[in-house]
């Protein structure tokens, strides 16, 4: 680039300008865009697929079923075997099955990945942050949190006037917003890991959901 | 003693205006019919209540109001209610409002529930009960209570607390006082004892705090305003933003822990000098021994405050 520097130019901007203008335009083909949305959607499939898949975990009796015809085949042969071997036999097919349904998932994994054989983008994807730091369970199913809400609803039959009042159903609203908040944070931590920015987001959501929550009660009990 | 039923007749004339207040708006928003309808039924009862004999309470939907006196006996008010719009429906599901009083071996047993018919259907009002208690301020207690108000006042023997959902309220406690609390609102003053709180989702709130205490509290807050009579404290917080103000902050020592939250203490505050704006745990190093607030959280700040001007701490 600076070969292409000439310092004769009267005005100060002028080099400046050309340099700009001559650097290499680095506009990815548009189709990269649309390949690369495509290869997202397909990860994306995978992560949500993948907890969803069947286990092929065989019935209990399959090793002995196993076992049995390996002794009848095994029967007429006239040497005798050490009685070791008779196990070994299923192990073995078993780590067979094992490789064989391993290289299945992978090979089904690339081939969701590459749907067709696309170029390769140097594009660097941000990595999730790891995620060992997942809320605890109990943060999403507090059994006393449905409880609550329960309570907050059953109530409104009973005591009309407390509910009608724009301020319960203010809250009430509040609740509402709170809680798909909440479902969505859930949803944002489980695809792209507890950041502490989405930890810090929920537990601030549920807190307010709490106080909320609690506030409601309050005008229902007094 | 006094001076406690002046704050209760002070509470009961608030709650009498709201009620009216409550009153007044429900005939101008809804029609006539819809007003609701309040039937009652009191109980009135004394006890003996020599000592070592602990009062369990166990309320469901209640007011629940324990003050301590100097007489060995318990003098129990319960007043059960059905509220309903139709007073028909209140005055039928009132029947369902039950109460046991009862004096096992060692104990007052005071217990409010709903008895229903087998196959009937769950009352259409609302049921509450409403206990007033008067009780040897220095014998034990326990109360459990959910969906309502409990307030301790003048006790001084080993207490015992559970709620989930409601308000409570402790003042001029002395003793012990173990309380578990969810989805709460607990506000304590004038309290000179070994406290134990083991709360959830809850915001607490103590004032004029002596003693020791220990506290334990997630997806909620705690406040604190400490005296000069306290001797320790332990915050082990999740989730939850602490506050701690205080007159003389330089009295106490303070070890604070905030992971992936903040710690708000002004230099000008601290004693031996605070911590940096990006540290989030701070020991302060002042000289000699001094009562200790050691308080940990996460993902929400500490912060200690002065309630005097800076120009009153030590640096």
């Amino acid at each position: 680039m600076n070969s292409h520097f000439t310092p004769a130019a009267a005005d100060d901007e002028a080099p400046l300008r050309r340099a700009i203008a001559e650097l290499p335009s680095n506009e990815p083909d548009p189709d990269d865009w649309a390949r690369l949305a495509a290869r997202l959607v397909g990860e994306q499939a995978i992560a949500q697929a993948l907890p969803h898949l069947p286990s092929h975990e065989p019935a209990d009796d399959t090793w002995a079923q196993v076992t049995v015809r390996l002794d009848q085949l095994a029967a007429p042969m006239p040497i005798s075997r050490p009685a070791g071997r008779h196990r070994a036999w299923p192990v073995r097919l078993g780590l067979a099955a094992t490789v064989l349904l391993l290289l299945a998932m992978g090979v089904g994994q690339r081939w969701f990945q590459h749907p067709t054989e696309a170029p390769r983008l140097v594009v660097a994807l941000p990595v999730a942050a790891p995620v060992a730091i997942l809320p605890p369970a109990s943060a999403a199913a507090d059994p006393l949190d449905a409880q609550g809400e329960a309570f907050i609803d059953a109530h409104c039959s009973s005591l009309p006037v407390v509910c009608q009042s724009a301020e319960f159903q203010q809250l009430r609203e509040q609740l509402t917003v709170l809680q798909r908040q909440e479902q969505l944070l859930r949803t944002q931590t489980q695809r792209r890991g507890a950041t502490p920015q989405l930890v810090r987001q929920q537990v601030q959501t549920t807190i307010r959901k709490a106080t909320v929550t609690r506030e409601l009660i309050h005008l229902i009990i007094s | 003693m006094s001076r406690a039923g002046f704050l209760f007749n002070i509470g009961r004339l608030l709650m009498i205006g709201a009620l009216v207040a409550r009153g007044v708006l429900a005939q101008a928003q809804a029609p006539a019919g819809r007003k609701l309808q309040v039937v009652t039924r009191t109980i009135e009862r004394t006890l003996a209540c020599p000592v070592g004999t602990v009062v369990r309470i166990q309320a469901d939907k209640a007011t629940v109001r324990v003050q301590g006196w100097d007489q060995p006996t318990v003098r129990v008010v319960l007043r059960l209610s059905a509220r309903h719009p139709d007073r028909a429906t209140a005055e039928k599901d009132l029947a369902a409002a039950q109460y046991r009083i009862a004096q096992p071996a060692g104990a007052v047993d005071l217990v409010n529930y709903v008895a229903l018919p087998a196959g009937a259907p769950a009352p259409a009002s609302d049921l509450r009960a409403d206990y007033t208690v008067l009780m040897p301020a220095a014998n034990a207690l326990q109360v459990t209570n959910a969906y309502g108000q409990t307030s301790l006042t003048g006790l001084n023997g080993r207490q015992k607390l559970t709620q989930n959902f409601g308000q409570v309220t402790l003042h001029q406690l002395r003793g012990t006082l173990d309380a578990t609390v969810q989805y709460a609102d607990l506000t304590g003053t004038d309290l000179q004892m070994v406290f134990t709180c083991q709360a959830e989702k809850s915001a607490l709130q103590l004032k004029t705090l002596g003693g020791s205490c220990a506290i334990r509290n997630r997806y909620g807050s705690i406040r604190l305003e400490p005296t000069d009579e306290l001797t320790n404290v332990v915050i082990d917080a999740e989730r939850t933003e602490v506050v701690v103000l205080t007159l003389t902050p330089a009295r106490f020592n303070y070890q604070l822990g905030a992971t992936h939250g903040t710690l708000n203490v002004p230099v000008a505050h601290a004693p031996g000098g605070g911590p940096g704006s990006h540290q989030t745990s701070w020991k302060s190093a002042s000289p000699g021994r001094r009562p200790l607030i050691r308080i940990t959280t996460t993902y929400a700040p500490i912060t200690l405050q002065s309630t005097a001007g800076a120009q009153l701490s030590p640096r």
